[in-house]
């Protein structure tokens, strides 16, 4: 199934917040943000700014006629800085000008002094001072200290990953429109449409139903419209409110890097016991989680962490602890995986030890540490359907794993600048959002009287191709030809109290809910046509867009809906649907948290130049599991661009600070993406065969986050070609593998003055 | 200072009043609602904000695809302007944006316009189709959806349709017959030949001169728009690239594209097009000029530091006089050049290498293409008998100006090349550098990747150089 969105796509005809017709005398808002890490405003001047051509009004958190408080998990996070600043690019004041030039032009005539105070950039040195997000929490199976003294051997590291930005190619964005009645309307590029017009609400100091947010779509999102999305929509709320104007706010690129969180860095220590045959018994960990200046998702975040900190291994006793810094950087937010990746590859880091203490390939310990059904994970849910081992047979065999191992031996022996590394990378993801409450959805259907029919979900659209996914379940309950249904935008007052579409659950909630709503209608009109065509229900078929009684046709769709509609049946629908058999006891860490678990392996190959520090991922090949796919072309769109996104978070992606906490991978050419030339030569995702999932809608599996952590196989690749290199090298656990890292790694083993 | 311009938007021609220097991206944008065009970054990286740019040379219309957030308005005087709404056609999707449509190479849709405009430019301005120059076609659009897996399919697609199909002579006629254009293209080179313009070949008078605005456009898109300035504009290849005497002359507003497809060039230095394609983007090589790269003065810019190796002269122009000076000499501090006020660079001049030089491009960036490089340095040998006669080592990113290793250089000459005196050459280059740490990389790996790079120079003249035993 194609996705209908890329129609208009192509020829430039989807609209973006920023290519909305907005009335005429709409304002244009930029944000004032703090330019240090840590310190306490003590003076601020406007009075250039306000007088500056084109400014209309300066707001800052003391026009707030609500609360200043955009915090969701926890209530810990201003709008605008009151007093003291807590990372650089936190906003301030919002200048409002009748152009966005203007408005740009007077942020640099305001003047600011500050005291300032000495930040906290490293996790560690939060823990250390007690700078907390919240207690630290912990996951534990089986009894870790009694088994130390029964394992072979004991291994230790410390593993650091790093930040990763969103880079959604559409910056944050709002337009507010006032309406009557102290009622406002904002378009918002947000993952949550509910969760900004709570923030909004909250700004304003109006009750909800006052907050109209629509969604038509989102030009990429990953996570980092989940949460932070909304303060944008409220600034131009606050604006449009004050003024009873339309506000519009585009952040610019520069503006969106440095303002908005990341992917949360990580840096942990791991302590792995196992048997002279590889085999791990236990598994001791702990994250430091750089949160950042406030909660934000965190503690979510890192809750996946801990849920994902064996990955697909079974380990018998496991006690992982994840704490949640509190720094002097943006908050930092979801980002596919939300945290999972993090855990992921500090297992693998893990693993690698193992492989390197027993002298043998990682992928024997890998393979006979893999999952088993009914094996028990360490939050207490036991492995069903576990497609660990499946998929790991069928890579390897499927890309000959033992011949290209060979070939790569070969090509080492053969080559002296050039090496080539091999890694594969395991992966089970679990589908739910861990906090039970938020597995819920609602849909709306209508058919119009001439048969068309319109959608609305709580579901956002942000290229995963949900919209798509929707239309076909209707299409395909209802047997009418895709063409006549139609996605609308996510409206908070067509579907109120929704989740974000996150989690990569967005298909998986709105599609069921869907369903639902569309065999409640489907019902309605059987026993119409029943009534109609005076026949038996269980002789009555539609199909196609017709309607058979005993495979004879006797009435067209169009027919059915307008003479239903004639007899007052009810053509609209609002369904709900909350996952079924999940729970989470917090107290305990313990419960059914997911509704099922997503698995894959991937084979990832690199070469690499040892003169000049780079290296090449020339393929990647994976057997992943789709569940019983029904859209296999957004579905691999998904496993593609997320393996690609999951490589670059392992790879190119850097964030750089100063000591000072400025950002300075800010821009594009400073933050460098995977580009086309970075794909692999080879790039393959094949579907897992006979993977029938009956959580999921259609049999299908939920797909936007687990490819993302194929990506780790990249950086053991790579350790693979520097192994190549020079067996005995002395390494560290770092990511990204920058060529910067890899050069002075290598480097750092030889003796020359190279290296100084 | 706003002036007129006149230009054909798609299938339209359209009259405006602007500041010379802003950016066309604001103009389709804003006044003409063309929001297909989106604005990615404005700096260039991106490609969301990709359109075409025709110009008749020769009678012949040739397109170019240009970041238009980098595009000051003035220099499309007169030219044929096509955004994605511009390949539309009436009733269906053009061929491409089929193909878009099937491999599923587009989620967000957010950078897909840029995509299509790129990939469209290429089907217009190339004659041999393959896979690779497709590629290179999109270069400059990034896409943080598909991976680009799906992107290759299209074009692997594309390819294979247009070699089965032999575009042949009536390039434009056949591209409209497969339904990548629409019909009006056929009219455009008659009404842009009849387009009289208003700001074309006006004498320079002063203010800040823009040429391909590549940078300039970047550091003050927001604030250029209040200053005076002269947009200059560019002509064809063979005028910008000729030699003189024993010299190749590159006149100063050759773009970095037209100096990949000179004869002259690909004659005398046959490597550069290959190493240049890790300048910039596409869109970035057909607007950025070498004069830009040169006056711009980073230490990193990519160009300068393969002309210092050259040993080239600028010839410097202010109003009627004109001056001489060596390229080495022209930076005197980080960003600050030996540049009288209204003196503008006019040509560079450099000898032709004797058959049998060496000459040597290397350039480290965390990505390999589109990125500003961690450090990049050139190498020009003369040798014989596995002995060095004379050579010049330049480096960028590691000192405030592009560096000349002139110590290093010297100790080099006379010398043959063996790892014994590796050591020395290694210290040599750490006295004559002063790297900082940057987004681009510490000083330590600057320092470290540079003396791998000279290995790397000496390792390409001298194959039997055993670098092996260093490395």
């Amino acid at each position: 199934m194609k996705n209908y969105d890329i129609h208009q796509h192509v020829q430039g005809k989807s609209i973006f917040i920023d290519d909305m017709r907005l009335p005429a005398g709409t304002l244009h808002a930029e944000i004032f943000t703090s330019n240090i890490a840590h310190g306490i405003i003590t003076s601020i001047d406007t009075s250039a700014a306000l007088a500056s051509k084109g400014v209309v009004d300066i707001f800052s958190a003391s026009d707030i006629p609500g609360e200043n408080q955009v915090g969701g998990m926890i209530k810990d996070e201003s709008l605008f800085a009151e007093s003291e600043v807590h990372y650089v690019g936190q906003p301030i004041l919002l200048v409002v000008a009748e152009s966005k030039l203007e408005a740009r032009k007077a942020l640099s005539k305001i003047k600011i002094e500050y005291d300032k105070l000495k930040p906290i950039l490293n996790p560690r040195e939060a823990f250390i001072k007690g700078s907390l997000i919240a207690p630290p929490v912990t996951f534990e199976l089986g009894n870790i200290s009694a088994v130390w003294d029964e394992c072979d051997f004991i291994e230790e590291g410390t593993v650091e990953s790093g930040g990763q930005e969103h880079l959604y190619l559409e910056t944050q964005a709002a337009a507010a429109i006032p309406h009557e009645g102290e009622k406002i309307k904002v378009y918002s590029s947000t993952q949550a449409p509910t969760a900004t017009q709570r923030v909004v609400a909250g700004i304003l100091g109006i009750p909800m139903n006052k907050v109209e947010v629509d969604v038509l779509r989102l030009g990429g999102g990953f996570g980092g419209k989940e949460d932070q999305a909304s303060p944008f929509a409220a600034m131009a709320a606050l604006a449009a409110n004050k003024l009873n104007k339309p506000v519009k706010l585009v952040l610019n690129r520069q503006d969106d890097i440095r303002i908005t969180g990341k992917r949360h860095p990580y840096s942990s220590d791991f302590k792995i016991g196992f048997s002279h045959e590889g085999k791990i018994l236990a598994y001791e960990v702990k994250f430091f989680q750089n949160a950042g200046a406030a909660a934000d998702l965190s503690m979510a975040v890192l809750e996946r962490t801990l849920f994902h900190c064996t990955n697909s291994y079974f380990i018998p006793n496991v006690k992982a602890t994840g704490i949640s810094c509190k720094t002097n950087v943006p908050p930092n937010t979801a980002f596919r995986g939300f945290g999972g990746p993090q855990a992921m590859f500090v297992i693998e880091s893990a693993i690698k030890k193992i492989s390197e203490k027993l002298d043998v390939p990682a992928y024997m310990i890998q393979q006979k540490n893999l999952l088993r059904e009914g094996d028990e994970f360490p939050y207490g849910q036991r492995a069903e359907n576990c497609n660990a081992k499946k998929s790991w047979n069928e890579a390897l065999s499927k890309f000959k794993y033992e011949e290209r191992l060979q070939s790569i031996n070969q090509f080492n022996l053969e080559n002296k600048f050039l090496k080539k590394g091999i890694a594969v990378m395991p992966i089970c993801f679990g589908i739910s959002f861990t906090s039970t409450f938020m597995n819920q959805a609602s849909a709306l259907v209508h058919i119009y009287t001439d048969g068309s029919i319109g959608i609305s979900t709580a579901a956002v659209e942000m290229g995963q191709g949900v919209n798509t996914k929707i239309r076909q379940i209707a299409a395909k309950i209802f047997s009418v030809d895709i063409s006549i249904v139609k996605i609308e935008s996510t409206n908070t007052t067509r579907n109120a109290n929704s989740s974000p579409t996150a989690a990569s659950s967005g298909a998986d909630l709105n599609g069921k809910a869907t369903e639902l709503a569309c065999l409640n209608i489907k019902e309605r009109l059987l026993n119409s046509a029943k009534e109609i065509l005076n026949a038996d229900l269980s002789e009555i078929k539609i199909e196609n867009g017709s309607i058979f009684v005993n495979e004879e046709k006797k009435l067209d769709w169009e027919e059915l809906i307008s003479k239903s509609f004639l007899k007052r049946v009810n053509l609209s629908s609002h369904a709900y649907y909350a996952t079924p058999k999940i729970y989470f006891d917090k107290s305990k860490s313990k419960g059914n948290a997911f509704a099922y678990h997503v698995y894959g392996t991937a084979v990832v190959e690199t070469t690499l130049d040892c003169l000049r520090g780079t290296y090449k991922i020339n393929s990647v090949k994976a057997v992943h599991d789709f569940g019983e796919s029904f859209s296999k072309t957004i579905d691999l769109g998904q496993a593609e661009g997320a393996i690609i996104q999951g490589i670059g978070w392992m790879t190119m992606e850097e964030i750089c600070h100063d000591l000072n906490g400025r950002l300075l991978s800010n821009a594009l050419s400073t933050y460098k993406i995977p580009d086309i030339h970075f794909t692999p030569d080879e790039f393959e995702v094949h579907f897992l065969e006979g993977a029938k999932n009956p959580m999921g809608i259609f049999n299908s599996k939920a797909i936007g986050e687990p490819p993302f952590m194929y990506g780790i196989g990249a950086y053991f690749a790579i350790l693979d070609s520097m192994k190549a290199h020079n067996k005995n090298l002395d390494y560290d656990f770092k990511a990204p593998m920058t060529p910067e890292r890899v050069l002075l790694t290598l480097s750092k083993n030889i003796k020359t003055k190279i290296h100084k | 200072m706003k002036q007129p311009v006149k230009f054909i938007l798609n299938d339209k021609i359209v009259e405006t009043i602007e500041h010379p220097a802003k950016a066309l991206l604001d103009v389709i944008r804003e006044r003409y609602f063309l929001t297909g065009t989106k604005e990615g970054c404005r700096e260039g990286d991106c490609g969301a904000c990709t359109v075409l740019v025709g110009d008749l040379v020769d009678d012949e219309i040739q397109y170019k695809s240009v970041n238009s957030c980098l595009t000051p308005i003035a220099a499309v005087d007169g030219k044929h302007i096509v955004t994605i709404e511009g390949f539309n056609l009436k009733d269906k999707l053009t061929s491409l944006q089929f193909e878009f449509v099937e491999q599923g190479a587009s989620q967000c849709g957010f950078c897909t316009p840029g995509f299509i405009v790129s990939l469209t430019g290429w089907l217009l301005q190339n004659t041999n189709f393959t896979v690779d120059e497709a590629l290179t076609s999109i270069d400059g659009n990034i896409c943080r959806c598909t991976g680009y897996a799906s992107i290759i399919r299209v074009v692997e697609n594309i390819v294979a349709e247009i070699q089965k199909a032999n575009l042949g002579e009536d390039k434009i006629s056949n591209l409209i017959e497969l339904g990548f254009l629409p019909q009006y293209f056929t009219e455009i080179p008659k009404l842009l030949k009849g387009l009289t313009t208003f700001g074309s070949d006006q004498p320079y008078i002063g203010g800040t001169i823009v040429s391909g605005g590549t940078d300039l456009l970047v550091q003050r898109w927001d604030t250029i728009v209040d200053e005076e300035v002269y947009v200059k504009k560019s002509n064809g290849i063979s005028e910008n690239i000729f030699i003189e005497e024993a010299s190749i002359v590159i006149k100063g507003e050759t773009t970095i594209s037209d100096l990949m497809k000179s004869e002259i060039i690909k004659e005398h230095i046959p490597k550069l097009s290959k190493w240049f394609s890790l300048f910039g983007s596409e869109p970035i090589r057909n607007k950025a000029t070498i004069t830009g790269n040169i006056v711009n003065a980073s230490p990193i810019a990519d160009s300068t530091n393969l002309l210092l190796v050259l040993d080239a002269e600028l010839k410097l122009k202010k109003e009627k006089s004109t001056r001489s000076l060596p390229l080495s000499e022209f930076f005197i501090s980080y960003k600050k050049v030996d540049l009288l006020p209204g003196e503008h660079v006019d040509a560079i001049h450099f000898e032709i290498p004797e058959i049998g030089t060496f000459i040597g491009w290397e350039k480290i960036s965390k990505r390999k293409y589109l990125d500003i490089a961690s450090i990049n340095s050139s190498c020009c040998i003369k040798h014989a008998n596995n002995k060095i006669n004379m050579i010049r080592i330049s480096a960028g990113g590691v000192a405030p100006i592009p560096l000349l290793l002139k110590k290093t250089s010297q100790f080099l000459e006379g010398k043959e090349i063996t790892t014994s005196i590796t050591d020395e050459v290694f210290g040599m280059i750490d006295s004559e550098i002063t790297p900082i740490s940057d987004a681009r990389g510490s000083a330590q790996y600057k320092a470290e990747l540079l003396k791998r790079l000279v290995l790397a120079h000496l390792k390409n003249c001298f194959p039997h150089f055993s670098v092996e035993e260093l490395v």
